[in-house]
């Protein structure tokens, strides 16, 4: 079913192609939502690589599953031309960081303040670190196709995770302790 | 195991995959050592967060931004960029179609951009001196108006010419209907019709005009596109 998708699509079929990419259409905008600063840059320039798959797709040979080629091309236009995309939203730690820290700030926190206070955590890694904690973290990705995708050897992802962990934990120190999920 | 080299491996360890030599050796340390249990036990709540991180759900005019995003690329792809297809209408690419066997009548079609009142008029080209100066609208807007020119060039003055323009469901007459009749002559040189017209769906649509004297008839097809309002 899929391969009779992709070589209708190869011809030009916009519906086969449709069809083809609807079930990783969330995925593709869910990395593009931890990279960016709001739904419609993420959303656009989702759409961006979807139509860059598109219009890719007469060089996809079956080598590799469409699944991991599809996010390679993602990965490609989110990052490797000149990460222009993203660059704009590379972003600092929010100033009010800090209070996290704060013994009588953390005894209030709500868990959705939990999960946003990691989400910026998240978005302040470098774009390297945090394509990993993306990926397998937050999307799912196992490391084997992190490293199909990301064009490095499994032991790098192993690598970055560990860092970008460990930078994650660092900042958000004493806020990690007590609070259950 | 000491406290660099557990450090180094509480991430490995927590996603289960460390072999079986170092996950024992691991946690023989973790169990005498204080500070690094208090590390892990972070570490594995941070990764039990993250798993709850949600991006939002994608909104209910993604699949219709990238439908059209997709019908650009495509025709792109295959060359007929769409300032190419709208290159197509401009008078200058005139297809013949033969309506007698005496009289010859150019057609083409403009998708101008304008502010024109007029739904419909079949005139000279001189009534329409302003229309040389208006600006080109490469594609239809949903839901905002426009101007259609059609212009047909006839070879010589040519009496009881029946036109009928049929607009698809993507695009409509300002007055939302749908249909134009007229009955009457072609001049010699431009006869321009002017619709004004909106958007009404997204997409790309064939605009149908046919021409008939007697029981000779043609019809004329042309794409026209439609896009969000909003891109």
């Amino acid at each position: 079913m899929e391969m009779e998708l992709i070589e209708k699509a190869k011809r030009g079929d916009v519906g086969a192609f449709e069809e083809l990419i609807k079930k990783h259409e969330q995925r593709i905008f869910n990395i593009a939502y931890h990279f960016s600063q709001s739904v419609v840059e993420a959303e656009d320039i989702a759409q961006d690589a979807i139509v860059k798959i598109f219009k890719s797709l007469k060089n996809f040979r079956g080598e590799s599953s469409f699944s991991t080629w599809v996010f390679r091309i993602v990965k490609n236009v989110y990052f490797d031309a000149g990460r222009k995309s993203f660059r704009r939203y590379e972003t600092a730690l929010p100033e009010n960081f800090e209070w996290m820290d704060k013994k009588t700030a953390e005894e209030d926190l709500e868990r959705k303040e939990l999960l946003v206070s990691v989400e910026s955590a998240v978005r302040a890694l470098p774009y390297k670190f945090r394509m990993v904690v993306v990926l397998c973290d937050i999307d799912g990705f196992d490391y084997k196709e992190a490293a199909e995708i990301l064009k490095v050897p499994v032991g790098t992802i192993r690598s970055r995770l560990s860092r970008a962990r460990a930078m994650l934990k660092e900042v958000l120190g004493n806020f990690l302790n007590g609070q259950s999920v | 195991m000491n406290c660099k080299t557990a450090k180094s491996k509480i991430s490995d360890y927590v996603d289960g995959i460390l072999e079986t030599d170092e996950r024992i050796l691991f946690e023989n340390h973790i169990s005498s050592c204080p500070r690094c249990a208090e590390d892990l036990k972070k570490m594995k709540k941070l990764k039990d967060i993250m798993g709850l991180i949600q991006a939002p759900a994608l909104s209910e005019d993604f699949d219709r931004k990238l439908h059209y995003k997709l019908i650009e690329a495509k025709y792109r792809n295959q060359g007929f960029a769409l300032e190419r297809i709208f290159d197509f209408f401009r008078p200058v690419s005139v297809r013949v179609v033969s309506i007698s066997a005496v009289a010859a009548v150019v057609v083409a079609l403009i998708v101008f951009s304008g502010r024109r009142n007029e739904v419909i008029f079949v005139n000279g080209p001189g009534d329409f001196a302003g229309y040389k100066t208006a600006s080109f609208a490469r594609v239809l807007n949903v839901n905002r108006e426009g101007i259609l020119k059609l212009n047909f060039v006839s070879g010589k003055k040519i009496k009881n010419i029946e036109l009928k323009i049929e607009l698809p469901d993507g695009i409509a007459l300002a007055d939302g209907s749908r249909n134009v009749e007229w009955r009457g002559n072609l001049r010699k040189g431009n006869n321009i019709v002017l619709l004004k017209v909106r958007g009404v769906k997204v997409g790309q649509w064939d605009v149908r005009a046919n021409l008939r004297k007697n029981s000779v008839e043609k019809t004329v097809e042309r794409k026209i596109f439609v896009k969000p309002d909003e891109i």
